[in-house]
């Protein structure tokens, strides 16, 4: 069930809400557990067995990890719980990847499985993983009520396209939550941002990416304005969704780690990288990068780990070459920053973030391309190697069109209109004022939300494929 | 407002309209067909573990909540408006208001669609007309983009190139060229059609290029109901409706109007007033969408008989060259497969014309 939609927003929420906040405390987790399932099943009814089956895999294996701490068993079990989640991971996101690029070298021609990707597989799975990873060390004590783990596990906000939440951030959080208004209202407030960003701006960039797509009168400019598009297009998409999750975690008490800090006013890749996708980066980090042996070993192993981490955060996004080409991209800009460019780039702001915006720019073309086939062919029509003209008349058109929304995302990409606000609200007229606005504001933006999707057909979430 | 009664407000306003509007949809979901929209909408879809199991059921209850939405027009409304203003987009779901007119985008040239619209045009030829000894016309009517679209800043079709393409694959007709009897006021300002009361000089025009005198007096009727054309609905925007005016005199009084859509033929008038008050009052003329009908003028001065192979705008069109004809055959080939016209028309010693509008050539799919 995806959350911009009237179903979920217009049936769902409001009785999950109501039950959540009517049950008593001791089966609020049960409610959770119960409607997170539901809204799985919404979208991929038979594949809520695969989550109950790894959810019940990983409840066990975690109480056996801990029971046999510092002693053989507990790695045996460790490991079988990693098999188990990276193997399903595989065998449902890249066995056809595997089996077609097996063919393709032995020119065999072994049968593809072609099975369909259970929604929110790699989110769930590093969950599952964390817990597992997290119980072993020894960072958090093993979850003994298996409905709270499951309410980990499946908890619908961040069920299907994250931010990736720690067992270690939330165990608490699991046995005790509070509610306020002041916390209900931030989370709404949170959740009517998300929803906005990803209805008004990222679903209209997307047509616009659509348009671009399906489009026969390609131009060297119209090439360039699909790429500004997707760049924006991608970022509202997915941080307006983590927006909702934190939001909906808000409302029903949690608190999730924020997932993106403003990426495109960044100066380096580095830095981009802090800023953009935080949990899912946090996690390779200390999950794979660390135990690699990270920054404390030799520069040669260090630039190898490196390498590791982005190509597998470059697999991670997809099941085609360009991705892993995009992980390794990063990589090589990251090897590079930390050789030698980083502390030039501290030089001059301006010039610094064109340089990163360029490469962003460029990345998400590969990201967004039919496999490297296609991502050369992007690249090549945006350099004017494709022999398309420099501009069109629907470049012309779609630009004048658009405009108006790529201005909004532009500007809604940096953090001024929440500096803005927050110099407002230093004075004590202006914060009164602010507060007067602000819920008008959100109710007139939930009400225009609501017109979008009563008369909208394009409505996709990129971060479901993942 | 401090903080706290903010909060307070927040949550009692988004809990109250979350609810209301949750309650709204479940107690009393809106109407089965929309007006604006001109179809039927989705309806509750089978409860079965079937449809569960392979998700049909909620892709379908998706479509249902989305289109059984309370207040759903009032809701597109905002949608438009908030597109025009806000985001200041040149088109909503590839509908433009200029110059005072609803259109919708007709973009881009589809060079196969021409061709498969030839062709048609050639089969019908070579297998009905061509030893007929008939006199085979061809005619463009364009769509309103041809007047709005370029000169407005919107995409719009290469007419030019149209017109030059399809006259080179039609060069067995002569072709009449109508777009310069035309200009945007000659079409509703909501609708994709052109108005009966501004196409008499088109219909004389056509009449003298295929050597006829259709010239006649007509009394001006004007239709009391509003006319919400068909772009109205997909706008959602607030805009003036149209009125219908439609032209009468004796001759088309005493015209005999024959459909046989149902299979056995039905004495007609030629302007179906029933029509006129129902979903879509342009299909009054000459009875809308029909696959065949004739119009017998038992008045004509002449035994000559017209065949239109034609579209929706020849509704309209179609009365005004009677003056003309003893009888005119109405054939619409998106309604009747053109390997079964052998049954129901002889060209012999006819006057033929095939008449399309820009749109229905650039997407002839529906031709059969």
């Amino acid at each position: 069930m995806l959350f911009s939609s009237i179903p979920f927003l217009y049936y769902f929420l409001p009785a999950v809400l109501l039950l959540y906040f009517i049950a008593p405390k001791k089966l609020r987790n049960a409610v959770i557990l119960l409607s997170s399932l539901f809204f799985y099943a919404w979208g991929e009814p038979k594949y809520v067995i695969l989550m109950a089956v790894s959810i019940t895999i990983g409840y066990i294996l975690g109480l056996l990890i801990e029971k046999f701490r510092e002693k053989t068993a507990s790695k045996i079990f460790l490991a079988i719980s990693v098999i188990f989640s990276v193997g399903a991971l595989g065998y449902f996101k890249y066995a056809d990847f595997f089996i077609s690029n097996f063919n393709a070298v032995t020119g065999l021609s072994v049968s593809l499985l072609r099975i369909a990707l259970p929604i929110g597989i790699s989110f769930y799975t590093f969950q599952l993983l964390s817990y597992t990873i997290d119980v072993y060390r020894g960072d958090t004590p093993a979850q003994k009520n298996p409905i709270t783990l499951a309410a980990y596990i499946s908890l619908f906000p961040q069920l299907i396209a994250g931010p990736i939440v720690r067992y270690s951030d939330v165990a608490l959080q699991l046995e005790n939550r509070t509610h306020s208004f002041s916390k209900t209202s931030d989370g709404i407030r949170r959740f009517i941002l998300g929803l906005s960003k990803k209805i008004l701006i990222a679903n209209a960039l997307g047509e616009l990416c659509d348009i671009f797509r399906a489009s026969e009168d390609k131009s060297v400019l119209f090439f360039w304005l699909y790429a500004v598009a997707f760049t924006l297009h991608i970022y509202f998409d997915f941080s307006g969704y983590s927006d909702m999750a934190i939001g909906l975690g808000k409302i029903m008490g949690f608190e999730f780690m924020e997932n993106f800090n403003y990426p495109y006013i960044s100066k380096s890749v580095t830095e981009f990288w802090r800023r953009w996708h935080i949990s899912l980066g946090s996690w390779f980090r200390d999950y794979v990068y660390i135990p690699l042996g990270g920054n404390r070993c030799s520069k040669p192993r260090q630039f190898f780990n490196i390498l590791v981490v982005w190509l597998l955060t470059g697999f991670w996004h997809g099941a085609e070459w360009n991705f892993p080409v995009w992980g390794l991209y990063f990589a090589i800009l990251l090897l590079i920053e930390k050789s030698f460019l980083l502390e030039k780039l501290k030089k001059s702001k301006v010039i610094s973030h064109i340089y990163v915006m360029f490469l962003v720019i460029i990345s998400f073309v590969i990201f967004n391309a039919d496999g490297m086939g296609g991502a050369v062919s992007d690249l090549s029509g945006m350099f004017g190697f494709a022999g398309v003209p420099v501009s069109s008349a629907e470049f012309v058109y779609y630009l004048r069109s658009y405009l108006p929304v790529i201005i909004f995302a532009l500007i809604g990409a940096t953090p001024l209109p929440k500096k803005i606000i927050e110099k407002i609200r230093e004075k004590t007229m202006g914060n009164k004022v602010i507060n007067i606005i602000e819920p008008v504001v959100c109710i007139g933006l939930f009400i225009l939300i609501t017109a979008y999707l009563v008369d909208g057909s394009f409505n996709p979430f990129l971060y479901f494929r993942f | 407002m401090n903080d706290k009664i903010k909060s307070i407000v927040l949550t009692v306003l988004s809990a109250v309209m979350l609810l209301t509007l949750s309650v709204w949809c479940i107690a009393k979901p809106g109407d089965d067909y929309s007006d604006s929209e001109r179809r039927v909408l989705a309806s509750f879809p089978e409860i079965t573990w079937e449809n569960i199991l392979s998700a049909e059921f909620m892709a379908d209850f998706e479509d249902y909540s989305v289109e059984r939405f309370p207040m759903r027009d009032f809701f597109r409304s905002i949608k438009a408006l908030s597109e025009k203003y806000i985001f200041v987009k040149k088109d909503n779901n590839d509908i433009y208001s200029a110059d005072g007119h609803l259109s919708k985008l007709e973009y881009p040239l589809n060079i196969s669609m021409l061709d498969n619209a030839a062709d048609k045009f050639s089969f019908i030829y070579e297998k009905y007309l061509e030893d007929k000894n008939a006199d085979v016309y061809f005619s463009i009517v364009p769509d309103k983009n041809y007047f709005l679209a370029e000169k407005n800043g919107y995409l719009s079709l290469d007419y030019e190139n149209l017109v030059s393409y399809m006259k080179e694959k039609t060069s067995y007709m002569t072709y009449i060229d109508i777009f310069d009897k035309l200009s945007s006021d000659d079409y509703y300002t909501t609708d994709t059609h052109w108005k009966q009361e501004n196409i008499t000089d088109v219909a004389e025009y056509i009449g003298e290029c295929m050597g006829v005198d259709v010239k006649a007096e007509y009394k001006v009727n004007t239709l009391e109901n509003p006319f919400y054309g068909v772009y109205y609905g997909q706008a959602a925007l607030p805009f003036r409706a149209d009125t219908i005016k439609y032209l009468t005199n004796d001759v088309l009084d005493n015209c005999i109007v024959t459909s046989y859509d149902t299979g056995k033929p039905e004495k007609k008038s030629i302007y179906n007033m029933e029509k006129a008050f129902g979903k879509d009052p342009y299909e009054m003329f000459t009875e809308g969408t029909v696959a065949l009908l004739t119009i017998e003028n038992p008045d004509a001065q002449t035994e000559k008989e017209l065949i239109i192979f034609r579209d929706s705008f020849s509704g309209s069109l179609a009365p005004l060259l009677v003056q003309g004809y003893k009888k005119i055959t109405l054939v619409d080939i998106r309604y009747v497969s053109s390997q079964m016209l052998g049954s129901f028309i002889n060209a012999e010693n006819c006057d033929v014309l095939f008449i399309y509008s820009t749109i229905l050539l650039n997407n002839s799919l529906a031709f059969k």
